[in-house]
């Protein structure tokens, strides 16, 4: 038995040392196991897929796409008839979002469902760091889909024989579309955190309430940054996501604090 | 200093208090057996001493600390109900998480220092989902002794262990608490594995706790008795309550207790004609302190 007078030390890590460690635990997770690959595998494919059903639904000598980067984003404006959602609206880069949707769902539902959660949590009693570090390992997964699916386009496009030409926009409103779309999953990311944490083990209903929640916010990432986006709409989107992304990590963080573990 | 103390700890599901102004403490050091009935509330207070619950109401302080600090927190290692693990991942993966979780400096060779000591460095790359139930309790509690936790929490650790894991979980918990300085609180049903190592017994019920006791106390508290058993049973127990403070009919035995000479029984009742089938002398342990008590809380009796 120890004495009244031993005295036991105890670290106070702080709080960049406490993300690091969760940090440390959710890359060594994501890169070795197959989720991660099987999504950006996806995300690098849905082009092809794009491209094959489009062009299956496709009037006689009718073009959907006449150039590569329609099938990434379309330009703002450019779309007379913007009311209808067709095939070629919808199914561009913005369905990342969605995927990413699916994968933190799964991310998050497994920490629960396999108790690996409880390990965690005893050691982290500060939900945060939790929140944290799943917001940034998918915010760079959802990165990765977003660079997987561009990629992807470009291959698919090259292959199909489409032109590379930007049109209306330039090099500079290609970037600033994608690191805007980027910047965009700091939104969707805690938000996807949200329903999962609240789902807890419950997979497919943290997959469809994602999805759904993924669904209501899509119009946000198709508006706010079209293939002719600016450095406004650049800085629009970093400075919302930045501000949405911190208070939805709140709301995740609050979930977490109030409810049980199991 | 104590390395758990709880005071009126509440924890209601829909209502219904599983923990109920419960009181609790656990010295630095001790390993400290948690007995109840099912549903007592054991794993619940585990749980909400290791914030997977939010406390409904109450004060858990762990080593002086709110048991939210961070410090003290990061130095917890816990088995509750099943191991923490990913079913796909393998052994080493599993345990290599963990130990990037608590941010250890030397993850390999910590791995393999608990891997050896549950005697599982064998299946260090088996896929967790493949391994027999007293395998996975093996890697789960390698998983609570990685980076030297100052206190373990472990919620039926010997359910699924074979003869040798039982014989090894009591060497570990021995050894960390000698030399290590390691509080360990040790909830299980296997009572008789637990009178074997624990210093300090905490006996729960609806919530509540109904007796704290240390080894020494209880050993003071277990008594000798003598079970006899005669072919009239019923003369014989007449007989004896009259000669002894505490005589009692048990599954169709008479035990006479504080008596340590069963000779003298013998001799008594040959006496009083009647002649003895069957004598032997016992002592209480733990499991019939337990059940004793949790007799006598049912009458609303107190020992």
């Amino acid at each position: 038995m120890i004495t009244n007078s031993t005295k036991l030390q105890f670290d106070h890590p702080s709080f960049v040392q406490r993300i690091k460690s969760m940090l440390k635990v959710d890359f060594y997770r994501l890169f070795r196991t197959p989720l991660f690959y099987i999504m950006v595998m996806v995300s690098a494919l849905i082009p092809a897929l794009v491209l094959t059903m489009v062009g299956a639904n496709e009037a006689e000598g009718a073009k959907t796409f006449t150039n590569v980067w329609q099938v990434v984003e379309s330009i703002s404006g450019a779309n007379k008839g913007a009311g209808i959602m067709d095939l070629a609206t919808m199914c561009n880069i913005n369905m990342v979002f969605i995927f990413t949707a699916i994968m933190i769902s799964i991310f998050v539902s497994h920490d629960y469902s396999s108790g690996y959660n409880k390990s965690i949590f005893t050691v982290h009693s500060k939900k945060v760091d939790y929140v944290i570090s799943k917001a940034i390992v998918g915010f760079i997964s959802g990165a990765c889909m977003i660079v997987a699916y561009l990629l992807g386009a470009i291959i698919a496009g090259a292959i199909c024989g489409l032109s590379f030409s930007l049109g209306k926009a330039t090099v500079a409103n290609l970037f600033a579309c994608i690191f805007s779309k980027i910047g965009l999953m700091a939104i969707f990311v805690p938000l996807y955190i949200i329903v999962s944490v609240f789902f807890k083990q419950k997979l497919w209903l943290s997959i469809i309430g994602s999805f759904v929640v993924g669904i209501l916010f899509y119009p946000v990432a198709m508006l706010t940054s079209p293939l002719n986006a600016g450095i406004l709409h650049l800085l629009l989107c970093l400075a919302g996501s930045a501000a949405f992304g911190v208070l939805f990590g709140y709301l995740a963080t609050l979930i977490l604090n109030k409810r049980d573990l199991f | 200093m104590n390395a758990i103390e709880i005071r009126g700890l509440k924890k209601s599901f829909r209502g219904m208090f599983a923990v109920d102004g419960l009181d609790m403490t656990v010295p630095v050091g001790a390993i400290y057996g948690f007995i109840g009935e099912n549903g007592s509330g054991k794993s619940t207070t585990e749980k909400l001493i290791c914030g997977l619950l939010v406390p409904s109401g109450g004060e858990i302080k762990l080593f002086g600390k709110d048991y939210t600090d961070a410090g003290v927190r990061s130095k917890i290692g816990a088995l509750i109900e099943n191991p923490g693990c990913f079913p796909s991942c393998s052994v080493w993966h599993n345990l290599m998480m963990q130990a990037l979780n608590l941010n250890l400096a030397n993850p390999e060779e910590e791995i393999r220092r608990v891997l050896k000591i549950v005697r599982m460095e064998g299946s260090a790359n088996n896929k967790f989902k493949n391994l027999s139930l007293g395998m996975k309790q093996r890697i789960g509690i390698a998983m609570s002794l990685l980076g030297d936790p100052a206190l373990l929490i472990l919620d039926e650790p010997i359910n699924g262990l074979d003869a040798d894991g039982m014989r090894i979980m009591r060497e570990i918990l021995v050894d960390i608490t000698k030399n290590y300085s390691a509080t360990v609180l040790i909830s299980s049903h296997i009572l008789g594995e637990l009178e074997k190592i624990a210093t300090h017994y905490g006996i729960i019920r609806g919530g509540k706790m109904i007796q704290e006791i240390t080894a020494e106390e209880m050993e003071n508290r277990c008594r000798n008795f003598v079970v006899v058993n005669c072919a009239d049973n019923k003369k014989a127990l007449s007989l004896l309550k009259k000669q002894y403070k505490k005589v009692e009919l048990v599954d169709d035995k008479i035990q006479v207790y504080d008596e340590e000479n069963p000779e003298t029984i013998v001799e008594f009742l040959y006496k009083n004609g009647l002649l003895v089938n069957e004598i032997k002398k016992n002592k209480i342990g733990l499991e019939e302190y337990y059940l004793d008590l949790m007799r006598n809380q049912s009458k609303g009796g107190k020992k």
